[in-house]
């Protein structure tokens, strides 16, 4: 049925069958606009605030907008949003909600986008009825991230709402009751266990939740935007970097409803500390080790010579590592120096950790599927994969399923190989080892007639699986295949690293890389181990703190999101998507240079055309899926199949000099909480 | 100089203090008792450690609770298993008792927290072994809870809020228990005592100290809620069922 009514005159259709929409989403739609504070389009509702009443004829009673479906009711109805008996129930909203709420917007880190001070502007009383003692609630602490001025709360329940239903953990929850209700953890000093914490400093419409890193720092109308991209998984999920005067303040997500909706990792969000301290600590230019921890200073000409006498000397044998942040351009520029020094010896850092890749076949280390319409699917099995550490992006995706009602049934829906971890009640746990997985192929576990029954099964597979076995995925793709009717694009791969897809496009992998050579020239790369037989290593980057010590020549260059050219650099992320990431200037050292810069130099490289044009011709990248090439297979069967990952905090150089994520990640280590996925709650009913 | 100085705040001082001028003539905020409390306390009697486990009868209790509801929505029985844990353990329910019924219904233990401080009563904080509660809404209040009050204080030497050194009693202040015809009343435990004066609440309060036998309901010759002049209407038995059957 098609309900048509008016919103402020405006005449408006809804399809009831086709969309089901709230008054406040036709009023959205229509370009006008309520006030609320409640209300958020990616959780539930909640309607506490009441901030979004609206008229409607025939209605004895305001109504909640945020709350209230359009329905046949509402045919030949008309909504009126801006008379004055709504802005009288607005005026008393405000009233009430201020009667509590502290006067120190001056000091408050919320100013300047607080929802209460703009909608107090917009709607609220000129001056105050109320001489009553305000309420003063205590200070709570929330970890190192996020800090909780709760006197400053208006219950609008979003953050509980947030972590319960997106994050799944109930940390948070609403104490007491009218004027004792407090939002709180009841016990004290409880740490929010989630890797998506930081969001509720979003969500807040007041500043209750503000950042505890950005406290007192800058105000928001001071601060540039600069778009920029999460470099810690492969999601890239969008963001914002807000800048005054060549130094981060702070990062905010770009909304991206198909890849990260509105929320972005506690990683990427707190780490622009290290920015200051990396300042602090690096080495300004190329220098040179003569002692043990002395090191001489070079001038770029000479230290560049060394480098060629280095790499160009037939006795030595090169290995190039490339580090996980370098953008597309530069992988270029490193791919056609090497094959020029003769050297094929080169990967990238997250490359190191995986057995076999195919890099021939796209569909090996891309996905066309980027579980955006992971609803649809009814059978989901986790293989080698631990998402709340790996993603945890798509893993809140994967939590929002909702498998129906088949819960009376207890039908195990979610399967799980390798390390156990909770999900919902109806997981089922298949095994740890490489073993039970060969069994699945094999049809030979009982989940495999739920595989067989499902319609549109959902397969992921993670890094600690791939870094246990030689199986590329078109392999495990065309096994699964055989025992269920998994579509091809519904096998998952999820990989590591931001720009390992177009690492692997451009072929810059190899398999046994260990077996190398002697002399190593890392490129902004710190995470793996050096092998005993490297006499020489070069390491151009940042700052370094797996291998200091060995370091003999090292060039300084700047961070990934100064290094490039022009304006912006393109980075590929686990979908084949293209982000882009505009460019940002907080290096203070003049002779630091772009790893672009050096590169070219080495390659002598003056006509870059070729680069450029390679540039342009690259588009969104196709995914097709082929049947893999036989060949033969030895599997050691008794491997367990466990987190690459061991803490989440700890991952990159720039994330352990952060400290507050470095403090919160030891206080959890402690507290040994950091399993795989906290499914301890069902959804309520 | 400093002296002067002194010797003007305080005479400001006394200024503020003596004079009609008070700066807080405005209404306090209500103060925060240990029931209303939005927060855990951590003391000796209740802490991350104290145990709690439910007794073999109460775990019976427990199945047949569990029994009334559908098995997914098992967490309704979050109310009563909360009730059945605050009178296992004494009147008053520990953070473990909490965690555990959680456990039982298979939610957080954020939400058993939630449930249990938003209902007045639940008791968070140990009580002592009776638990006086003073009705002292409109009704009561006309009809002179204020006195009854004072005399429980006086007679117990306690505050409300606080627990008698003895651990025998402790004094609450509660709005409306719904026997406003029997005004004013004061509930100990599970038991209503209506119709009170200060001389029997006395003699009530020290039945009770005693382990005597008290009597339960109103405390003049008047039974139940009849008027002055007894029972004018329904006078015929009543027709049942009076109570659910599974209840």
């Amino acid at each position: 049925m098609i309900i048509r009514f008016k919103i402020n005159e405006i005449e408006c259709e809804v399809n009831e069958e086709k969309e089901e929409m709230t008054i406040l989403q036709a009023c959205t739609a229509n370009g006008i606009e309520i006030p609320r504070f409640c209300y958020h389009e990616k959780l539930t509702i909640a309607g506490n605030c009441r901030m979004c009443l609206v008229y409607v004829t025939n209605e004895e009673k305001l109504l909640a907008a945020c709350g209230i479906p359009l329905d046949e009711n509402f045919d030949d109805e008309s909504i009126e949003t801006e008379i004055d008996e709504i802005l009288k129930a607005r005026e008393g909203v405000m009233e009430f909600l201020l009667i509590n709420h502290p006067l120190d917007c001056p000091i408050c880190d919320q100013g300047g986008e607080c929802d209460l001070q703009e909608q107090t502007l917009a709607y609220g009383l000129d001056t105050g009825r109320f001489y009553i003692k305000k309420r003063a609630v205590e200070i709570k602490a929330f970890g190192r991230l996020i800090k909780g001025i709760m006197t400053r709360c208006i219950h609008c329940t979003r953050c509980v709402r947030f972590l319960t239903e997106i994050a799944g953990v109930n940390e948070l929850g609403v104490l007491g009751r009218g004027y004792n209700m407090e939002i709180g953890t009841y016990k004290k000093d409880v740490l929010i266990e989630s890797e998506l914490s930081g969001n509720i400093i979003d969500l807040c419409p007041v500043g209750a939740l503000t950042s505890a890193v950005y406290a007192y720092k800058g105000r928001p109308w001071e601060l540039k935007n600069v778009k920029g991209i999460d470099i810690f998984d492969s999601v890239l999920t969008p963001i914002n970097y807000q800048v005054k005067g060549g130094e981060i303040f702070r990062i905010l997500p770009r909304i991206n409803d198909r890849l990260n909706e509105e929320w972005i990792t506690d990683k990427v969000r707190f780490h622009y500390e290290s920015y200051k301290v990396i300042e602090k600590l690096r080495k300004e230019t190329p220098s040179y080790k003569i002692q043990e921890n002395k090191y001489m200073e070079l001038s770029w000409k000479t230290a560049l010579k060394i480098v060629f006498k280095v790499l160009l000397n037939k006795q030595n044998k090169v290995d190039v590592i490339i580090g996980s942040k370098i953008n597309t351009t530069n992988l270029r520029i490193y791919k056609e120096l090497m094959n020029r020094l003769g050297s094929k010896n080169y990967i990238t850092e997250n490359g190191l950790l995986y057995k076999k890749f195919n890099y021939d076949f796209r569909e090996n280390y891309l996905n066309s599927n980027d579980l955006y319409t992971v609803d649809k699917n009814d059978l989901v099995l986790l293989c080698g994969v631990n998402l709340r550490l790996e993603s945890p992006l798509l893993n809140i995706k994967l939590r929002n399923i909702n498998f129906g009602d088949d819960e009376i049934e207890t039908v195990k829906k979610i399967g799980i190989i390798g390390n156990k971890f909770e999900w919902k009640d109806e997981s089922e746990y298949l095994g740890s080892t490489v073993n039970s997985m060969l069994k699945l192929f094999e049809g030979r576990l009982q989940y495999c007639q739920q595989i067989k029954k499902s319609k549109l099964p959902l397969v992921i597979i993670g890094t600690s699986l791939l870094t246990r076995v030689s199986l590329t995925i078109q392999e495990i793709r065309a096994a699964l295949t055989k025992v269920s009717n998994v579509k091809p694009e519904n096998v998952v791969v999820i990989t590591q690293g931001a720009n390992f897809g177009m690492a692997l496009e451009e072929g810059v992998f190899k398999e046994n890389f260990s077996k190398g050579g002697n002399v190593l020239y890392s490129i902004d790369s710190n995470e793996f181990k050096i092998s005993e037989n490297i006499n020489y290593v070069i390491y151009q980057g940042i700052i370094n703190d797996t291998f200091e010590n060995k370091i003999d020549l090292y060039l300084p260059s700047k961070h990934y999101f100064e290094d490039f050219d022009g304006e912006r650099e393109v980075y590929i992320n686990m979908f084949g998507q293209r982000s882009e990431m505009e460019k940002l200037k907080i290096s203070k050292g003049n002779k630091i240079k772009e790893n672009s810069m050096i590169g070219y130099i080495q390659l002598m490289y003056l006509n870059n055309k070729e680069i450029k044009r390679k540039e342009k011709e690259q588009k969104e990248m196709e995914i097709r899926y082929r049947e893999a090439p036989e060949r033969k297979i030895k599997i050691n069967k008794n491997i367990t199949i466990n987190n690459i990952i061991e803490n989440y905090y700890m991952t990159d150089i720039n994330i352990r000099l952060s400290k507050n994520l470095m403090i919160t990640g030891q206080n959890r280590k402690e507290k040994k909480i950091i399993e795989a996925g906290i499914w301890k709650n069902k959804k309520c009913i | 100089m400093i002296s002067s100085l002194l010797k003007r705040t305080s005479f400001l001082n006394q200024l503020n203090r003596s004079s009609s001028f008070n700066r807080n003539y405005f209404k306090h905020s209500a103060l925060v008792r240990s029931d209303a409390l939005s927060r855990h306390v951590e003391t000796e009697d209740n802490n991350e450690h104290t145990p709690f486990d439910f007794t073999q009868e109460n775990l019976v209790k427990v199945e047949k609770i569990l029994g009334k509801y559908p098995k997914q929505y098992r967490q309704s029985a979050l109310l009563p298993l909360l009730d059945l844990a605050q009178r296992q353990n004494g009147g008053w329910i520990s953070l473990r008792a909490m965690d555990k019924v959680a456990h039982i219904c298979g939610v957080a233990p954020m939400t058993a927290y939630e449930v249990a401080s938003f209902y007045t009563m639940f008791n968070r904080t140990k009580i002592g072994e009776n638990f006086v509660q003073v009705c002292t809404t409109t009704p009561c209040m006309l009809r002179g809870s204020g006195e009854i009050m004072k005399t429980c204080k006086s007679h117990l030497g306690i505050q409300v809020g606080e627990t008698t050194t003895d651990n025998k009693f402790t004094l609450a202040e509660v709005e409306c228990l719904g026997a406003c015809v029997n005004a004013p009343m004061m509930c100990i435990n599970d038991d209503f005592y209506e119709d009170l004066t200060p001389a029997t609440t006395i003699t009530l309060l020290d039945q009770i100290k005693n382990n005597k036998q008290t009597k339960i309901g109103p405390q003049t010759h008047r039974k139940a809620a009849e008027g002055p002049q007894g029972k004018t209407t329904l006078l015929e038995p009543p027709v049942g069922p009076t109570c659910r059957d599974d209840l």
